[in-house]
């Protein structure tokens, strides 16, 4: 198909411009900033109108960025011909596309024209918008051809419906879209999820059936804390009242003291009491005593006179002795009685010393023997006459004096007999009283009488010795046990506090304890799954895993083949592509080249030293030069049959003039196969060219 | 008198695993509830005694929950005897191994055990490889007397077999009036000889899609010196398996068409199970995460299991130029399992096409 006139009523800048196409190479001469791109997309508007965006930019917008400056009816007019046959599209924009007017005539006739749809440009061309602008439509910087699935469907020769357009990189992405859901980076995604999901159900069913303990054992455990807690609890309790009392130890102790001290005292006075009270206090004793008093006095009495007996008889019995003496005295022979006696005796001696000198012969020795003898004999005689008369006088006296001592003597022993009676009398009495001391009676029954007048004091003492008790006991009543039973504490208060410290922290210790078997117990408890439900939760999960991942798995198998079926798809085209590229790098050259070629996605490399580059390895003009052989292929490639018009922003930008001229010649060269519209605003371009 | 035969209840056990976990937490405390309505049913009509012909439980930890429940259901009927006979799965489990079980709770064990009601006598023996083939033998039983004999076991017609085989050739001629069996979880009854029956009374309520319909116990009545029996529904749901061939359908709402229709007479509150058979085109739209969807909301459980094939017509495609048909040609040619393939093509068709799918 060709172009052959448009007229631009407004568009852009352009208003009533019009402009009548040739064949081959159009070469529109402007500077810039006249309007070239407005130009080409007025252009492209006629076959495809504008498109429906509610962006706001400019750029983005191109209703917005081409409707005319200065106002007016916003469109024009454009006249094509299509197999031989010509038809006139006339195409007014409003704000919004449903305010756009399009009308297709029959140019020949003049007649409305139902040939093509609204939208011309796909019918015509069999691609969309975006595919027209990136093939037939070559900007100033941007030759470069991006592979599009319509690009490549039509590559393919893929003409048809909107509907039949492939879209590999949708699929693609809609392929990803569903394997995402499964893997997500970050260990995301549902196979993750429910791995983690597993992983949870899995530790608490290994924590179900490796539970440390079981149920009834943490209930033992629980009730063994609980009686040790009871212990404790028992044992602060005692602590606390031991503390208690020990702080209190020192005022109670005074207090027992004072106590003790009164009950001794009260004690001993009952025992004094009861101990007196055992013997004086008999109604009668007063009058026993006063009794006894009297034989005790009579005792006495008789005492007295068994010493006046007994002294009676030391008096005989000093005279006794006085009349000894005397009768002894007066027994002594008297000196004549004496010398006689010596002198018989001497004589005797001197009658037997003589004898035995025998020298006086001896009848002197015995002489004087005899004298002697009858001298001493003379005396003894005389003497013994009178000791007999004395003796008779002595025995005598004597016998009064022993009959009077014998007297005294029997006194005495009667008065013994009656002492004996008397003092055992008493003796006897007063052995009740267990009183052994037998040294005064009398002293003792006086000692009884006090006694008894000290069994009514004792008592008052005793009355007043329990009063007080009882008055202490009264006032300290709910003391009594504490003081009665107080022991010295074992402890002192910082052993009690160092105590309770320890006391507090394994109670501590124990409600902690208490509250993690109360945590198991309840949880077990209150444990929404058992071990089957667990299991049961396992073996799901496990099934959904086994089946996300086939699923997962059969999205990147899916993935796979759509990948090996579109290179598979692409390398189709590919050949046709790589001839028509090479023939256009000849044109453009002079000569093959062979070190350049393009890839399935157009991507030219070229290549050097064995290794494969990207283009942009190169200069930018050379650059350029390959990108417009590439769009020359491609749209050979696409359009087999209808060849369309290009329209070129002045792609030469970047050449130098040596290359210039060579690109100009291979336009010249293409201008033969397709109506070329060439946009440009140096006069080199245009030189002996078909410029306008 | 009344007597209820059930067996296989399985108790606290696991359910069907495609069950969400809290709908096998659900069918679990329903069908414990069932074993408990079933008691509640004995006692109401004044039935005797309950035979537990085999399997009330398979794992040995029973839950406490569950236990307490047992137990207190069978001491809160002291009226009613509870005659447990255990089966391949049972294990020494609680109602075993407890000190004091409840008075109304009897055994049977490796030798043939009888428990005699006035005129009737059950007896039963609990199979194992060792006295299998000697228990026929050691049968002895009045013929006076209305005899039930409990066994656990797979029924063969004849058998010489080592194994808990039970041969109802041998069990005939014994004076057995009513053979109460477990093993099978499906009702299923037949002749024994001339004077009884046989009867798997079938597990009391369905826990996977194996046991699908209706389910309860045998009601075994004697009057008069008659013995009769029948089937009482006690399952609280039943499960529903249906087979849906979906050939030709172009659509997911022709295949849910087809989907309930099949599903007309079942109850909402049953779980249904729907397998697609049948062959569908290439490009058949199928979504059966939507059928998923529409089992879920009107049955209690849902689910769907498409084992249709894709007809892919090869020559259709032989020499089609597009993405498409080298994207198909490719998939038909490699080695994968068939069904593989088929989910590959409806995926990967479905993404050329822009659509959405089901993965």
């Amino acid at each position: 198909m060709k172009l052959i006139r448009c007229y631009i009523e407004n568009f852009g800048k352009h208003k009533e411009l019009e402009y009548t196409f040739q064949d081959g190479l159009n070469i529109i001469l402007e500077e810039n900033g006249w309007g070239k791109t407005t130009f080409a997309t007025f252009i492209k508007a006629m076959f495809y109108g504008l498109e429906a965006t509610t962006k706001r930019s400019l750029s983005e917008n191109e209703r917005k960025h081409y409707l005319p400056w200065q106002g007016g009816s916003f469109g024009g007019s454009l006249v094509f011909e299509m197999k031989g046959k010509q038809y006139r599209i006339e195409r007014f924009f409003g704000e919004k596309r449903k305010d756009d007017t399009y009308r297709l005539f029959d140019e020949t006739t003049g007649l409305e024209s139902k040939d093509f749809g609204p939208c011309p440009g796909e019918e015509i061309f069999g691609m969309d918008a975006n595919t027209f602008e990136h093939t037939t439509f070559v900007p100033q910087n941007g030759m470069a051809v991006k592979s599009s699935d319509r690009m490549v469907a039509r590559l393919n020769n893929m003409t048809g419906q909107e509907e039949n357009v492939e879209g590999y990189e949708l699929a693609v992405s809609l392929l990803d879209g569903h394997m995402k859901e499964y893997v997500k980076t970050g260990n995301r995604g549902k196979i993750s999820d429910l791995q983690n999901e597993l992983t949870m159900v899995n530790d608490k069913l290994y924590k179900l059936q490796n539970r440390e303990q079981s149920y009834e054992e943490l209930q033992e455990a629980l009730k063994h804390v609980d009686e040790q807690k009871t212990e404790v609890t028992s044992a602060m309790r005692i602590l606390r009242q031991l503390t208690k009392e020990t702080s209190e130890y020192d005022g109670l102790k005074a207090k027992k003291d004072h106590y003790d001290s009164l009950v001794k005292s009260q004690m001993e006075a009952k025992s004094k009491l009861d101990m007196e009270r055992l013997f004086f206090e008999e109604p009668e004793l007063a009058s026993q005593i006063n009794a006894k008093k009297r034989d005790a006095e009579r005792l006495s009495k008789l005492e007295e006179q068994y010493r006046d007996e007994e002294e009676n008889i030391r008096e005989q019995e000093y005279k006794k002795d006085g009349l000894t003496e005397q009768f002894l005295a007066m027994k002594k022979p008297p000196v004549s009685t004496m010398i006689l006696l010596v002198l018989g005796i001497l004589l005797a001696a001197l009658g037997i010393f003589l004898w035995m000198e025998g020298e006086f012969g001896l009848y002197v020795p015995l002489a004087a023997i005899f004298v002697g003898i009858i001298l001493g004999i003379i005396g003894m005689v005389a003497s013994a006459t009178r000791n007999t008369k004395l003796k008779k006088a002595y025995d005598s006296r004597m016998m009064e004096l022993d009959a009077l001592i014998q007297g005294a003597k029997q006194m005495q022993r009667n008065i013994v007999l009656e002492k004996e009676q008397v003092h055992k009398s008493i003796e006897n009495y007063l052995v009740h009283f267990q009183i052994t001391d037998k040294s005064s009676f009398y002293a003792s029954l006086l000692e009884i009488e006090k006694k008894i007048s000290e069994v009514s004091t004792l008592k008052e003492h005793s009355d007043e010795a329990k009063k007080k008790v009882l008055e202490f006991e009264e006032t300290n009543r709910q003391e009594m046990d504490r003081i009665r039973f107080l022991t010295k504490p074992e402890h002192s208060l910082e052993e009690l506090s160092s105590e309770e410290q320890n006391l507090n922290q394994g109670m501590v210790e124990l409600m902690s304890k208490r509250n993690e078997l109360t945590r198991e117990i309840a949880a077990i408890q209150n444990m929404e799954e058992d071990e089957t439900d667990l299991l049961q939760m396992q073996e799901h999960i496990q099934e959904k895993i086994a089946e996300a991942k086939q699923q997962y798995d059969l999205l990147l198998l899916t993935k796979e083949f759509l990948k090996k079926a579109n290179e598979q798809y692409k390398s189709n085209y590919m050949g046709t592509m790589q001839e028509n590229f090479r023939k256009n790098v000849e044109i453009l050259n002079g000569a093959m080249m062979e070190d350049v070629s393009i890839d399935a996605d157009f991507g030219i490399r070229v290549r050097g030293g064995g290794k494969s580059y990207s283009v942009e390895a190169l200069s930018a003009g050379y650059q350029d030069m390959l990108a417009l052989c590439t769009r020359f292929a491609l749209v050979e490639a696409m359009f087999t049959g209808e060849k369309p018009f290009m329209m070129l922003d002045d792609p030469l930008v970047n050449l130098d003039a040596e290359k210039i001229d060579r690109a100009m010649g291979f336009l010249e060269t293409m201008a033969l196969r397709h109506q070329l519209i060439y946009f440009t605003c140096h006069e080199s371009r245009a030189q002996n060219r078909g410029k306008s | 008198m009344k007597i209820i035969h059930c067996a296989d209840l399985h108790l606290d056990s696991k359910m069907e695993s495609v069950l969400t976990s809290q709908k096998a937490r659900e069918r679990k405390n329903e069908i414990l509830m069932t074993f408990l309505r079933m008691v509640e049913y004995a006692r109401k009509n004044w039935v005797s005694a309950i035979i537990i012909a085999g399997d009330f439980f398979d794992t040995e930890n029973v839950s406490l929950k569950v236990q307490n429940l047992i137990l207190d259901a069978i001491r809160q009927n002291p009226g009613i005897s509870f005659l447990y006979l255990r089966g391949n799965h049972d294990c020494e489990n609680f109602l075993y191994t407890m000190p004091d079980p409840p008075e109304n709770l009897f055994f049977f064990a490796e030798e043939w055990t009888k428990y005699d009601f006035a005129d009737v006598s059950i007896c039963g023996v609990e199979l194992t490889k060792e006295n299998s083939s000697t228990i026929y033998e050691s049968l002895q039983l009045e013929s006076r007397k209305k005899n039930i004999v409990v066994l656990h076991g797979e029924v063969v017609p004849d058998t010489s077999m080592p194994g808990e085989l039970i041969s109802l050739k041998k069990l005939a001629g014994h004076d057995i009036d009513y053979l109460a069996l477990g093993h099978l979880h499906t009702y299923k009854e037949g002749t024994l000889d001339e004077r009884g029956v046989y009867v798997y009374s079938g597990c009391l309520d369905g826990r996977g899609f194996d046991e699908c319909g209706e389910k309860g116990f045998s009601l075994i009545e004697i009057n008069e010196g008659v013995l009769t029996h029948h089937f009482v529904p006690m399952s609280s749901r039943i499960l529903r398996h249906q087979i849906v061939d979906v050939s030709n359908c172009e659509n997911t709402a022709q295949m849910l068409k087809k989907v309930q229709d099949a599903l007309i007479s079942v109850d909402s509150s049953d779980l249904v199970k729907i397998t697609f058979v049948g062959d569908l085109s290439l490009d058949c739209e199928k979504n059966l995460d939507l059928v998923n969807q529409y089992l879920e909301q009107n049955y209690y459980f849902g689910r769907c299991k498409d084992l249709t094939k894709t007809v892919v017509p090869v020559e259709e495609y032989r020499y089609d130029p597009t993405l498409r048909g080298e994207f198909i040609r490719q998939v038909l040619a490699a080695a994968i399992p068939e069904d593989q393939k088929a989910s590959i093509l409806h995926m990967g068709l479905a993404a050329l096409a822009g659509e959405d799918f089901d993965s």
